[in-house]
């Protein structure tokens, strides 16, 4: 016999279903957009520069194209500026997911052409602002409730990453780690499920190969690792430079008068033709020379003139406005600085040394975590570009002393900072670390206690004396229960006031917390406590660690300096 | 008529779900048009790079032609980017980097590729070059393997052989001609009935010291061009190292013009040939002259080579030698004692006698003849 579910339980499975359905779906034009977005800006640079452009195109394309970007960027697609990645967590940390049509498609139009144009820019920031946008066009036209669209946004920008790196794993933690914040959140199941439909798409078109060919490394000699720490040092150093340059040069440009907003990409096009007619390694995205540096095709020099001057292209081509990513350029510099570390390593090391290739590699993921801030994406996305277990403790090595240098030495992580220069205040870390605070922060540790055994008249002498709206009956090892003056009072009203509080309170369940409840928790359930919550042992209900009263919340979390409550 | 609100709720939930699922199967079909255009456009972009990569290699291979290895470098490098399982390029680059004295990123570059293409001989033959360069005798046998067993055409016959006598050459110039002669007998079934082949086999057959194929490889090339000179000249010579004197007397006889080591071995041959009291088909009368002429030469060369001033145990030594000869020449002239007995004491005493003058002083070819003769018989003996 088969059992029917009730019809309101069978349309919420449907409406799961459908929501997964979506992702699918999400995760396929997420994917589609990021393939048509990069096979887009090959055909723009081929269309533009042709093999072996001549020196005066590579420095008139730039600014003339920017010219052109500059206008769309100001007068018809605003906010798609720069990477796409600060605002798409804008739009899921404030905008309820909102992130208007003609976004993901200026994104799409101004990122080709810019990148197209030679700018040193990247492609995945702006593939995961598209990715977002079509999510959160496709959750508003199906006619999602706001806080489904807003689930979308990770959903898109996951989807998209993978297809612009083919690393869906990476993919799905930058989405956790960078764009939600939180690598606990809900949404795993649906970037997961995104991120493999994208990446299948993905594969259908292009083919399963990977972004880089890169040969097998190992760790050749235990002591080999200082070297990669030292690599973890210098990447820190570097990606503090380039952030603090970013934001320099950003706030260099927002200073200029507003009537210069649509000429500022072409005057950061000019000094990027300039870079490039001498170096044209440096244009665009710049990952054939990512592939030569992983495969020791780079001198030492080569690869301390592009390290430095990638970063300055880079710093030129985001501060002046135009629209395109840091995730490729911090890769290309990371490689650069990664591959010279490991060539001067190899000449002065007493030890033997692996290939230059695999410092460039690991390299890439130290600046990558130093700049982006993101380490867990770091480290899968260098992994799944390897598929190399060997490389993964010499990068996570880097990669933390890269990220904790960065962190100590720039306050805000980039995406945060640029966000903050345009207005806006994100969310930080610490609130997150305030909605995670809990009932131990907050209670009173020595409560005093009624004992049960005293009549119901003298509780409420006590209660009235003391002016406390309720309080604990029995011992800190045995609670029974939480007697309120109102229920003292009625007990006095109806003469049964020789009772004693142990009957009243009658051992029946009583509101609680426990010391590791969220202050949400606490705050909530304080409304049923009667103006007063015990807060009890996990494993001994009736044991009593502390009590949490009115005050005590207003006085630990509203009132107090600096309190995140506020600024929330 | 009343209605239930709750009823009317899932109902309008029902609806909404409808019209979703409308929407995301709209949704779908424009999904699925989407991927078909931008596999299209993939498809052409995929065609542009290709188109692009054959430009570079183009160039590249021209500016290697003249000599401009550093940017023949470059272009082949963005070849290679462009599509990194085309051989070609990867070929062309590894040998350009080769060329400029750049071999690991060269070998890096092939094994890059034969990871796509474990089995493709041009790439596993650059890879083995690399390592004969870099002396490297374990992977350069390897690789070279690995070229001789992956699938060749049938047209690329020549190629191949020419590729196993590269490997022995390699083996050879290396010191492992146990190595070596495996590879040559495995060539020997494998080439062509000509005479050139047959020569160039034999003489590495004759550097990795196997006569005996040497031999018949030298024979094959004298079986269609019976005068060649160098057949001839290797054959006498394999002959002689086998110990087969006549025969080896043969070719050198009938050829001109050999070199100074060949013609050592050619005086040699007619002095062992001459001298030898053991030699088969001569008669006692002869074996007693030539084992006379040959004691009375060693005693010559003791006394000359050892005088009489030398050390004490020496000079004992000798005397007893000395002393050994006399007796040996009284019974021969006596014609005591059993005379074949006696020949090959008389044989095996001279070859003592020359040893001993040899640590002296250096060998001329009477004295080397005499030494061979006494190794040759003593080895019977024994």
């Amino acid at each position: 016999m088969t059992r029917t579910l009730p019809r309101a339980q069978q349309l919420r499975l449907r409406e799961h279903q459908l929501f997964l359905a979506l992702t699918i779906l999400v995760g396929v034009v997420a994917g589609l957009a990021a393939v048509l977005f990069s096979v887009a800006i090959d055909q723009t640079s081929h269309w533009l520069f042709g093999i072996a452009p001549a020196r005066a195109r590579l420095v008139v394309i730039p600014p003339a194209m920017s010219v052109l970007t500059g206008f769309l960027l100001v007068k018809v697609f605003p906010g798609v500026r720069g990477s796409g990645v600060p605002q798409t967590k804008g739009a899921y940390h404030l905008d309820h997911g909102v992130i208007p049509a003609r976004v993901p498609l200026g994104k799409f139009i101004t990122g080709v052409l810019t990148i197209g144009a030679g700018h040193s820019m990247g492609r995945e920031g702006p593939s995961v602002q598209i990715g977002a946008g079509l999510a959160s066009v496709v959750g508003r036209w199906i006619g999602l409730p706001p806080d489904r669209v807003r689930d979308l946004i990770p959903v898109g920008a996951a989807g998209a990453l993978a297809a612009a790196f083919n690393t869906p794993v990476a993919a799905v933690l930058f989405a956790l780690e960078e764009i939600i914040g939180d690598m606990n959140a809900a949404l795993l199941g649906s970037t997961v499920v995104a991120s493999v439909a994208s990446v299948v798409v993905e594969r259908s078109i292009l083919g399963n190969e990977p972004l880089f060919h890169v040969p097998p490394y190992q760790l050749v000699h235990p002591a080999e690792l200082l070297a990669y720490a030292v690599l973890g040092i210098v990447g820190g150093l570097i990606s503090v430079v380039f952030c603090k340059a970013l934001l320099r040069g950003r706030r260099l440009f927002r200073r200029m008068p507003a009537s210069t907003a649509s000429w500022q990409p072409a005057i950061g096009g000019l000094l990027v033709g300039a870079v490039i007619a001498g170096v044209p390694q440096v244009m665009g995205v710049g990952y054939e020379y990512i592939d030569q540096a992983l495969n020791g095709g780079l001198l030492l020099k080569a690869m301390i003139l592009l390290c430095f001057l990638k970063l300055l292209a880079t710093v030129v081509s985001y501060a002046s406005g135009n629209a395109g990513g840091i995730f490729a350029p911090s890769l290309y510099i990371g490689a650069m600085a990664g591959g010279a570390v490991g060539m001067i390593v190899r000449q002065v090391a007493p030890f033997p040394t692996a290939s230059p290739g695999a410092y460039a590699l690991v390299g890439m993921g130290t600046l990558f975590a130093g700049i982006i801030r993101a380490p867990m994406t770091s480290v899968f996305m260098i992994f799944e570009i390897t598929q190399d277990y060997q490389i993964l403790v010499p990068l996570m090595v880097a990669n933390m002393l890269s990220f904790t240098i960065s962190r100590r030495l720039q306050a805000a992580p980039i995406y945060h900072a640029l966000l903050q220069q345009d207005g806006v205040h994100l969310p930080v870390a610490p609130l997150s670390a305030a909605a995670a605070r809990t009932a131990s922060h907050i209670m009173d540790v020595a409560p005093p206690f009624l004992d049960p055994e005293m009549s119901v008249q003298a509780a409420l002498r006590t209660l009235l004396a003391d002016e406390t709206p309720a309080a604990l009956v029995g011992t800190a090892g045995r609670l029974i229960g939480v007697v309120t003056r109102e229920q003292l009072e009625a007990q006095v009203a109806d003469g049964t006031g020789r009772a004693s509080v142990g009957e009243v309170v009658g051992g029946g369940e009583f509101t609680h917390v426990h010391p590791d409840h969220p202050i949400d928790v606490v705050v909530e359930r304080f409304g049923h406590g009667g103006g007063l919550l015990p807060v009890v042992s996990r494993v001994d209900a009736s044991r009593v660690v502390g009590v949490v009263r009115l005050h005590d919340i207003v006085k630990r979390i509203a009132v107090e300096p600096g309190s995140p409550a506020l600024t929330r | 008529m009343a209605t239930n609100p709750s009823t009317e709720g899932s109902d309008a939930r029902a609806r909404l779900i409808h019209r979703e699922i409308v929407q995301l199967f709209q949704l779908g079909v424009l999904a699925v048009a989407a991927f078909f255009v931008t596999r299209a456009l993939a498809a052409s972009n995929r065609e542009t790079t290709r188109r692009n990569g054959a430009e570079w290699y183009e160039r590249g291979s021209h500016l290697a032609g003249v000599g401009d290895m550093d940017r023949a470098v470059q272009f082949f490098r963005r070849a290679t980017v462009t599509n990194r399982h085309e051989p070609k390029y990867v070929l062309a680059l590894a040998d350009a980097l080769a060329r400029q004295h750049q071999p690991e990123p060269a070998r890096a570059a092939l094994l890059a590729l034969r990871e796509s293409m474990p089995e493709h001989p041009d790439v596993n033959l650059q890879l083995a070059r690399l390592a004969a360069a870099r002396h490297d005798v374990a992977e350069a046998v390897s690789f070279y393997h690995n070229t001789l067993y992956a699938p060749w055409r049938a047209t690329d016959d020549e190629r191949r052989r020419g590729v196993r006598l590269e490997l022995v050459d390699f083996l050879l110039a290396h010191g492992h001609a146990d190595g070596a002669i495996p590879e040559l007998v495995a060539l020997a079934t494998d080439i062509p009935d000509e005479p050139a082949t047959h020569l160039e086999l034999g003489s590495r057959f004759a550097s990795a010291g196997d006569w005996r194929n040497a031999l018949a490889q030298f024979q094959s090339a004298l079986r269609q061009s019976p005068r060649h000179p160098t057949a001839l000249a290797g054959a006498g010579e394999a002959a002689f190292e086998l110990g087969d004197y006549a025969i080896a007397r043969r070719y050198f006889r009938s050829t001109h013009g050999l070199d100074a080591s060949l013609s050592e071995k050619r005086e040699l041959v007619e002095l062992i040939i001459a001298g030898d009291p053991l030699a088969p088909r001569i008669g006692a009368a002869e074996r007693r002259r030539r084992l006379a002429g040959n004691i009375a030469y060693a005693t010559g060369r003791l006394a000359g080579c050892v005088p009489a001033g030398s050390d004490a145990a020496a000079g004992d030594a000798v005397r007893v030698l000395q002393a050994r000869a006399q007796t040996i020449d009284r019974q021969l002239q006596s014609r005591a004692g059993a005379e074949m007995d006696a020949i090959e004491d008389g044989v095996e005493l001279v070859g003592q006698m020359e040893a001993a003058a040899r640590r002296e002083c250096a060998a001329v070819p009477r004295d080397r003849a005499l030494l061979i003769i006494a190794q040759r018989h003593g080895a019977d003996r024994r």
